[in-house]
């Protein structure tokens, strides 16, 4: 015997605990991505509701009614058959305070754990969002106003240096149009249509248009191409279910969104480079220059060096690269890309290179198969999410490209060999070429793409003016005109104006040229 | 033994001559920040003033062109013209503190974004004077994190103080994004404009 309110409340919990089992709510991979203030609100909304639903619901008080699993023939005075026949049936009848309930704290407890499971279920970062959204809408005082229309000021147009005098030149006739002024004007003018009540329209016109389009959007959604519509969606969306959860779970596993494999035959520096957990912060800043070294090591360190500035470092512009994707593997024999070309999965699975690259490869296959369902993914081919490049240093300049398959998709092995570096050198503007026309097949930073452009001329007029002993600082903004990325020349020859060299003009410029084009070809879904 | 004697001096001076000289190495640079530093505190205000206008003027005028390089030169013709008839003791000091009010002036681009005076052209009534001192509060800063990074500096001592301003451009390079020159011009400027005179 057993009172009703007790067999409620355990079957809310229980349901509520299959409704978080089904939704993989209890997870704590999910529970962590929901952040602090979601968290807090969940909290917040079990304590409130499941207070409530106590209070409400009495349960603190025994049940009115008990249920019986009856197994004798024979019913109680004040009970009544509920469902069964013979020796097997429930009976439910009043309760005299002899059936089984759990005490008010018990019940107290299940009830906020029912709002808790149930919170945990449906709020997530998204709805806090949304609330705090709600919040704003509510308390701003234009909120349901169109905002005032500002006036087109074309005489202080920011954008459209010299429109006043074209505008002026076109009123009087010198100018048979308005050119790109004219547009400037236009895009300004023009915006997306406001829906919002007009600051001098009346409330019952308002309310009318409000409900007016109530009554629109209602027919819509209750027409039968809608339903129609919806229902298909349900059963693409069904038979796509383990599609569905699969993409669930690489966005909370963090799966790789591209997988990209550098061999060099380097040494490993083993100073902790392009380590997975460290990479973010270790490339965010870099000085301008790689350090100066000696020894075994030298060679990798600048490559370090070079390979992060051209595509993590976040100084000037935004990473190219997640550097987590990025595997250098220190130490390949120098025909590597030849061995990855004639046997791909074994060699990739031997350098340990394999998981993540059938990662990135999976996690494709999944976006095309899920495009149906208008999830849509970057338009990004295998060969620009998955790459292969070999960095090999010792031998006479070279670069070839090989082509190669694995799990059905074509790539390409990229390779350049460059000579040793010169002992005593420092300034590697080579290794920055070097690397970046692996990364870019064709890179050519011209001096078309130099910021100092067609004033780049070093004549020794300059390199006489810079060794003069009068008017030190002056002649160092000379220095802005020359970019050793383009051509270091005699430059190179002066340590002690490397010292001093503006990198922070032509290495940012140099960077950014790079990673225009490196996006044009890799990138991340 | 003659002959000899005159080749291998013709080959030491060839050599010589292959080898640049190094005019912007380290103890060179402070000891001509050190001179900067002298001569700035020893050149009444007022000159300094007209100095720095008198670059200003030529920098937007004159001198104005795209090219660096260019600039650079007519700055430096018209700095030498400029010192050519002062008198004794002010043509000694006038070539350094015309270098150095020239070097604040092309400065001024780099220690104020294109934005923030594209800002200030926007906002103020008086732009001119708001840019001088946006570029005086930068200064400051720099003058700031100058003080805090490389300590307390006896000011007296223009040796020390040369060598810690060399020493800080040079490093923080890096992470100010500003060129040794301006950086060291800025200082200079900075801090022996705001340093009060010592009674003569």
């Amino acid at each position: 015997m057993i009172g009703t309110k007790t067999i409620a409340t355990l079957g809310l919990l229980a349901g509520g605990f299959a409704l978080a089992g089904a939704l993989d709510s209890l997870s704590l991979e999910r529970i962590v991505a929901r952040g602090p203030g979601a968290l807090f609100l969940i909290g917040c909304f079990a304590a409130v509701v499941g207070t409530l639903m106590f209070r409400f619901w009495r349960l603190g008080e025994p049940s009115g009614h008990y249920f019986r699993w009856a197994r004798d023939a024979t019913l109680w005075e004040t009970e009544a058959q509920l469902i069964g026949t013979g020796g097997w049936r429930i009976t439910i009848g009043e309760n005299r305070h002899e059936a089984l309930d759990l005490g008010p704290r018990a019940q107290r407890l299940i009830c906020i754990a029912i709002a808790l499971l149930l919170a945990l279920a449906s709020i997530g970062s998204r709805a806090l969002d949304l609330l705090g959204r709600f919040r704003h809408s509510v308390t701003s005082p234009n909120a349901t106003y169109c905002p005032e229309v500002e006036k087109v000021d074309t005489a202080l147009d920011p954008n459209a240096p010299g429109c006043e005098l074209v505008r002026r030149a076109y009123a009087l006739g010198y100018a048979q149009s308005l050119g790109d002024c004219e547009a400037r004007t236009r895009t300004q003018a023009t915006g997306a249509p406001c829906t919002l009540r007009q600051r001098d329209e009346p409330l019952l016109h308002y309310s009318w248009r409000r409900l007016d389009g109530f009554w629109a959007s209602l027919r819509q959604n209750m027409g039968s191409a809608h339903t129609q519509k919806l229902w298909r969606d349900f059963v693409a969306r069904f038979h796509r279910m383990d599609a569905l959860r699969k993409a669930e779970e690489e966005v909370l596993g963090s799966a790789p969104h591209a997988s990209h494999h550098i061999f060099t035959n380097l040494p490993d520096p083993k100073n902790g480079a392009f380590r997975e957990a460290t990479c973010a912060d270790r490339y965010r800043w870099l000085a301008h220059r790689p350090p100066a070294g000696s020894g075994a090591t030298r060679a990798s360190l600048v490559f370090e060096h070079v390979v992060g500035q051209l595509l993590f470092e976040s100084r000037y512009e935004p990473a190219a690269g997640y550097c987590r994707e990025y595997q250098v593997h220190w130490g390949a024999p120098t025909d590597i890309c030849q061995r990855i070309a004639a046997s791909p999965e074994a060699t990739l699975d031997r350098l340990g290179a394999l998981p993540s690259v059938r990662a990135a490869l999976e996690r494709y296959a999944l976006g095309k198969e899920l495009e149906s369902l208008a999830v849509r993914q970057r338009p990004l081919g295998p060969s620009s999410i998955v790459s292969f490049q070999c960095y090999l240093e010792g031998e006479a300049p070279e670069r070839k490209s090989t082509d190669f398959s694995l799990d059905g998709f074509r790539f390409t092995a990229e390779e350049i060999h460059v000579p040793v570096t010169k002992a005593g050198s420092v300034l590697y503007v080579d290794r920055y070429d070097a690397v970046a026309k692996l990364f870019v097949r064709g890179f050519h930073y011209g001096a078309l793409l130099s910021q100092a452009g067609l004033e780049q001329t070093p004549t020794a007029g300059a390199e006489t003016s810079l060794a003069r002993h009068d008017n030190l600082l002056m002649r160092l903004y000379g220095l802005e005109g020359f970019d050793i990325y383009l051509d270091p020349a005699w430059i190179a020859d002066r340590p002690d104006l490397l010292e001093v060299y503006p990198y922070q003009i032509h290495l940012k410029n140099y960077v950014q040229m790079f990673r225009r084009q490196y996006r044009l070809e890799r990138g991340r879904l | 033994m003659r002959a000899r004697a005159l080749l291998l001096l013709s080959i030491a001076a060839a050599t010589a001559h292959a080898q640049p000289e190094q005019t912007y190495r380290a103890d060179l640079r402070v000891a001509y920040l050190k001179a900067a530093l002298g001569t700035a505190r020893e050149t009444p205000a007022e000159t300094l003033d007209r100095a720095y206008e008198y670059a200003r003027v030529l920098d937007r005028g004159a001198c104005a062109s795209a090219a660096v390089r260019l600039k650079v030169e007519c700055l430096m013709t018209a700095a030498r013209r400029y010192c050519k008839n002062k008198k004794a003791a002010d043509a000694r000091r006038c070539p350094i503190y015309m270098d150095l009010a020239m070097s604040n002036v092309l400065a001024d681009k780099q220690l104020i974004t294109t934005d923030r005076r594209y800002e200030i052209m926007r906002r103020y009534r008086d732009p001119r004077h708001e840019l001088a001192h946006e570029v005086r509060r930068v200064q400051g800063a720099l003058a700031v994190d100058f003080r805090l990074r490389m300590g307390k500096v006896g000011d007296e001592k223009d040796d020390a103080l040369a060598k810690h301003i060399d020493q800080y451009c040079v490093l923080t390079a890096d992470t100010t994004s500003l060129a040794w020159q301006a950086c060291a011009s800025s200082l200079v400027w900075f801090i022996t404009r705001e340093q009060p005179k010592k009674a003569p």
